[in-house]
């Protein structure tokens, strides 16, 4: 428990999120990406990381914090890498690496909107800002459940 | 400690193999019991497990192995005959050999079970038989076997390597002892085979655990020992002289070697080569006789495996020697195999697989540069990577007949046990999967078999009064289709009662009386998947444990595949399994709509076919607003790619429409068919990719065909699993992401793909269902090219209306026709397109039906003619039943009974009565 937690930063809007840097393999510029027809519009394609095919997702789209001009951001790919799955969260731009205090952690405000709400894990107090740490698995699955659900597992007897 | 748990291990994988094999040799030795080569075959299998295992101290086995051995002996002396009740016996035997060994793996140990009954039965069919032929045998308890072991030893897990080697020393010294003694009593002059064989025993049991431990001069040694003995029972080699010298000498070193294991650990460093060549020129037939029947001695190394342990009578020579090329390449397989972690393998198909990506991108580039020397290259990069990718490939992949092969096994159990026959037969048995999923449908697989025995094929009686043969078929059919593995079993059975499935299902809460009520026949059979529903009447003991058919589904889905269930009363049920690609590379078709690029796996793919200018119009028609292509002269339906994918983007292209504008379907609303095509209006072309998806043909229309390539197929993010049209992903040569395309769930999206699978029957003959009565039609027009046809024994009259006289009541258009109201109604409006509204000197077609007594008319633009057709099987439901070309032209056939359904006429049937009563008044 001595050990001090690092967190990933990165920008969506006005927000600072952090992810525990063991949970990101790398961060990456901007990647051309093929977008996947029907997919839910969340996913904004697949972009390839050598040799190996990584969704996309668009966090903002996801909370609601969509800017209009998208082309020009949202660009930044955060590659986060969970028991089984590799996927690329799109977001403004990069922060540092921070080690926050444990003392500054708190449970997410009950006020926080449900998009948010079930994406984070707490809320580090920094001096800045505060600084959302990112239930990274939780977020995926969530996701995963989303999609599936949304478009309901095709039935293989029709 | 670790030593001895990884010879354990050794010993386990060594034995589960030779218990699969024992289980074909069985099956076959119940066929033709008179096969000397494979009862050898399975004694020595027997033999071996017992060998070692009690060399590893599992007494349980050796028990047991020893009285199956014995019996086996018995067999092969032709002292008890090799009847359905001895190879049941041992199939037994094989059982109980597995629980020990799956016991042992489990616990270390081997186990509780006694299998007193087991070893009583062996022993009554070993000694009934032959009560006084032999006291070696059936005396013998089962706890001693023929090596004389030290006292009961600790359990095996606690000794270490040493007291193995201990062990082995012991028991050898004993053995090699005994073989020299009983080799002075070998007389030249008169051979005992007996005698012979009995040294052969003993040196075999030293040769057979130090070939186990490693020592491989001692192994050596005795396999040059084993051999001369053979050629001397068998009169090849003169016991005299030389070979006899040799013979002592080979004991003799095989002496030192004990002792140097016994002082040193290892065998030492004593050379044996002389001794050896020695023995091998006797061998090679050099001192005399018989040129032709001479083994080489590398012949005998790689042969070991399938010779029998002690020599046979000479008559049977010329026969075993014949088997024994046959059998000599399978061994000599299992000699040059090794085994490899699957873990590494999978590594180097990772590898392979990038490499392949990366030749992609230099073949790119080389194409814009022309550079001679890279070009050369690059030419044979990409031959040798084809080569690489080929054989790692290859690695991976086993055949389906490995799990197949017990199948024969557990249906010949299974059906002894529910007093039927049935007979196995497979197709396509070396149909390759990739190890995991081979491992993956195991389960469901045998789950599926014993289901089609249990519950499929019927009692024999039955089946012939059914007037189908007494023995029940179940057929394992598999193939490649649409990148994927098609794994089919299928019976000729009862088939299953979807009615009844259905019935069941809502009684036991599965599903609600209304959903019941929309089923098609093929939803009612998919309910058999669903947990909580048994199909079987009665529970019996075979099925109905461990998996049941939804958990056969849940595995197969989680591996990425599809089951479903076609099934014909009386007729059999056909259980289809599709395994998707998961990890390969196969070649595709690159097309492109919009900007997208996608990958089509070429396995679909039949035809392409272009159409340009005129043609469209001429050749594509329409049908309730679905496009429709004739491909020499048979309907193809047409899905727009871009329609399915709902690709948006690029609309400034041309939307076209074909015939779209002179039809009525504008009225109607229905959206536009945008069929692409190049940019400018007269380079306009539709290119169709003529697809299979199981059994049905489309044609996908795309912008464009880009060309053919290799991709590799990388597996989608679950978060993409839901979309069904996508079977992957792949990188292209410019390091850009392309989708591959799931051409079945195209198909299905497409809404192209038959509402009733075709049963198949047997092998590769489908049945399908083909009424192929004539009947007589009356063709109609409906709107200005579209044609319907109308069973004429549906229609009750046909009227010329004048438009004045139409009236309304209500929403419902009616006329006053013979005294009655007569409900009308546009039959274009039924089938989905507009009515037109006729000036009212017009005169209106008007076919009139009957519905419950009552007249209803349907109003068409023209009645064309009066056909007599031939009805091809078209099972749907709903208004159209059918498509099929009339007097050259694509005609639509209209259900009447349905469409008389769709027409509302409650408020006529009452005013119908009250009419009838004034009539009558």
């Amino acid at each position: 428990m001595n050990d001090q937690k690092q967190f990933c930063t990165f920008q969506l809007d006005d927000m600072l999120f952090g992810i525990d840097v063991l949970n990101v393999q790398e961060i990456i510029l901007p990647q051309e990406m093929t977008e996947v027809p029907l997919a839910p519009s969340v996913i904004s394609g697949l972009i390839n990381l050598r040799g190996q095919v990584v969704t996309a997702i668009n966090l903002g789209k996801w909370l609601g914090i969509e800017s209009e001009d998208e082309a020009s951001q949202r660009s930044m790919n955060v590659v986060i890498c969970t028991d089984d799955e590799v996927v690329s969260f799109l977001v403004d731009s990069i922060g540092d690496v921070v080690e926050p205090n444990e003392s500054s952690f708190e449970p997410p405000p009950q006020t926080l909107e449900d998009g948010i709400q079930q994406l984070i894990n707490g809320v580090y107090k920094l001096d800045s800002q505060l600084l959302l740490v990112m239930d990274v698995a939780r977020t995926v699955e969530l996701f995963t459940e989303t999609f599936n659900g949304r478009s309901g597992l095709v039935p293989v007897i029709e | 400690m670790d030593d001895q748990n990884e010879l354990v291990k050794d010993f386990l994988i060594e034995s589960f193999e030779y218990l699969d094999t024992l289980d074909e040799d069985l099956l076959e030795m119940e066929q033709q019991s008179e096969d000397p080569e494979v009862i050898a075959r399975i004694f020595r299998a027997v033999h071996t497990i017992k060998g070692t295992g009690g060399f590893l101290n599992f007494e349980k086995l050796v028990g047991i192995a020893h009285v199956g051995e014995e019996l086996l002996d018995a067999v092969r002396k032709d002292r008890v005959e090799a009847n359905t009740e001895v190879v049941g016996a041992l199939f037994e035997l094989v059982d109980a050999l597995r629980e020990v060994l799956v016991s042992i793996e489990e616990t270390g140990r081997d186990g509780e079970e006694a299998y007193a009954e087991l070893i009583e039965t062996l022993k009554c069919l070993h000694s009934g038989e032959v009560p006084t032929a032999t006291s070696s045998g059936s005396a013998k308890p089962a706890e001693q076997p023929v090596e004389k072991k030290p006292d009961a030893p600790p359990p095996p897990d606690v000794e270490g390597k040493d007291d193995i080697v201990k062990e082995f020393l012991s028991q050898s010294f004993g053995h090699l002892e005994e073989a020299e003694k009983l080799l002075k009593d070998v007389d030249s002059d008169a051979i005992d085979e007996a005698l012979i064989s009995e040294i052969i025993k003993h040196t075999e049991v030293i040769r057979g655990t130090g070939g186990f431990l490693s020592f491989r001069n001692l192994a050596l040694l005795l396999l040059s020992f084993r051999n001369i003995l053979k050629a001397v029972a068998s009169k090849k080699v003169v016991f005299e002289g030389e070979a006899k010298t040799t013979l002592e000498n080979l004991l003799n070193g095989a002496g030192q070697i004990l002792s140097n294991i016994e002082i040193l650990d290892t065998e030492g460093d004593l050379q044996f080569k002389k001794l050896i060549d020695t023995a091998n020129r006797l061998l090679s037939g050099e001192p005399q006789k018989d040129k032709e029947e001479v083994k080489k001695p590398e012949e005998d190394e790689k042969s070991k495996e399938n010779t029998p342990t002690t020599g046979k009578g000479t008559e049977k020579t010329d026969a075993k020697a014949a088997k024994k090329a046959t059998g000599k390449d399978k061994s000599s397989l299992t000699d040059n195999s090794i085994r490899v972690d699957v873990g590494l393998l999978d590594s180097l198909m990772n590898l392979v697989g990038e490499l392949v990506l990366t030749r992609n991108q230099i073949l790119q580039f080389t194409t814009e540069n022309s550079n001679l020397g890279l070009a050369n290259s690059t030419q044979d990069l990409n031959l040798i990577v084809t080569e690489l990718q080929e054989g790692v490939m290859k690695t991976r992949m086993q055949t389906i007949g490995t799990i197949w092969r017990k199948f024969p096994r557990v249906v010949r159990d299974l059906s002894k046990a529910c007093n039927k026959q049935a007979r196995v037969e497979m197709e396509g048995e070396d149909t390759e999967l990739d190890k995991t999923i081979i491992e993956a449908i195991k389960d469901p697989l045998t789950h599926l078999v014993r289901n089609s025995v249990d519950h499929g094929i019927e009692m024999p009686e039955d089946r012939i009064k059914k007037g189908k043969s007494a023995e029940g078929r179940l057929l394992l059919h598999a193939f490649h289709e649409g990148g994927s593995v098609i794994i089919e079993i299928v019976d000729d059975g009862g088939g299953i009662n979807a009615e009844k499935v259905r019935d069941k299902a809502v009684a036991n809460g599965v599903i609600t009386q209304a959903e019941a009520a929309r089923m098609t026949e093929r939803e009612m059979l998919g309910l058999i998947f669903k947990p909580g529903l048994s199909t079987a009447k009665k529970v019996s003991n075979i099925s109905g444990r461990g998996v049941g058919m939804d958990v056969v589904k849940t595995y197969i889905e989680r591996i990425g595949g599809s089951v479903e269930v076609m099934s014909k009363i009386d007729l059999g049920t056909t259980i289809r399994i599709k395994i998707p690609l998961t990890l390969a590379i196969i070649p595709a078709l690159m097309v492109k709509v919009a900007s997208h690029r996608f990958a089509i796996p070429q396995v679909n793919l039949l035809e392409l076919v272009r159409l340009e200018g005129e043609q469209i119009n001429k050749e594509i028609e329409m049908v309730q607003g679905t496009p429709i292509y004739r491909l020499r002269g048979k309907l193809l339906p047409l899905v727009f790619l871009r329609k399915e994918l709902e690709l948006k983007e690029d609309t400034e292209g041309i939307s076209f429409k074909p015939q779209a504008k002179k039809e009525s379907q504008e009225a109607s609303g229905e959206a536009p068919v945008p069929v692409e095509t190049g940019s400018k209006e007269d380079t306009v072309a539709i290119n169709i990719i003529v697809l299979q998806a199981e059994n049905q043909v489309f044609g996908l229309v795309v912008d464009e065909v880009i060309d053919t390539e290799e991709v590799v197929v990388k597996p989608l993010s679950k978060l993409l699993k839901s979309i069904p049209i996508l079977a992957g992903a792949t990188i292209m040569g410019d390091g850009k992401v392309a989708l591959i395309l799931d051409v079945v769930g195209i198909a299905h999206k497409g809404n192209v793909m038959a509402k009733e699978q075709n049963l198949r029957k047997s092998g590769k003959n489908t049945v399908r269902k083909e009424s192929s009565e004539h009947a007589t039609f009356l063709l109609a027009r409906v709107s200005e090219n579209r044609q319907v046809a109308v069973l004429l024994s549906a229609i009750s009259r046909l009227e010329e209306i004048k438009a004045s006289q139409l009236e309304s009541a209500g929403n419902q258009t009616v006329i006053q026709y013979r005294g009655y109201l007569m409900p009308l109604v546009w039959l274009t409006q039924l089938l989905g397109g507009g009515r037109s509204n006729p000036d009212s000197e017009d005169y209106m077609q008007v076919i009139v039906c009957s519905k419950n007594g009552l007249n209803v008319g349907l109003i068409v633009d023209e009645i064309v003619d009066v056909v007599d057709e031939r009805v091809v099987g078209n099972e749907r439901t709903g208004i159209i039943s059918g498509v099929q070309v009339i007097q050259n032209q694509v005609t639509e056939i209209v259900n009447i009974k349905d469409v008389l359904e769709r027409v509302d006429t409650s408020l006529f049937e009452l005013n119908e009565a009250i009419q009838t009563e004034q009539t009558i008044g």
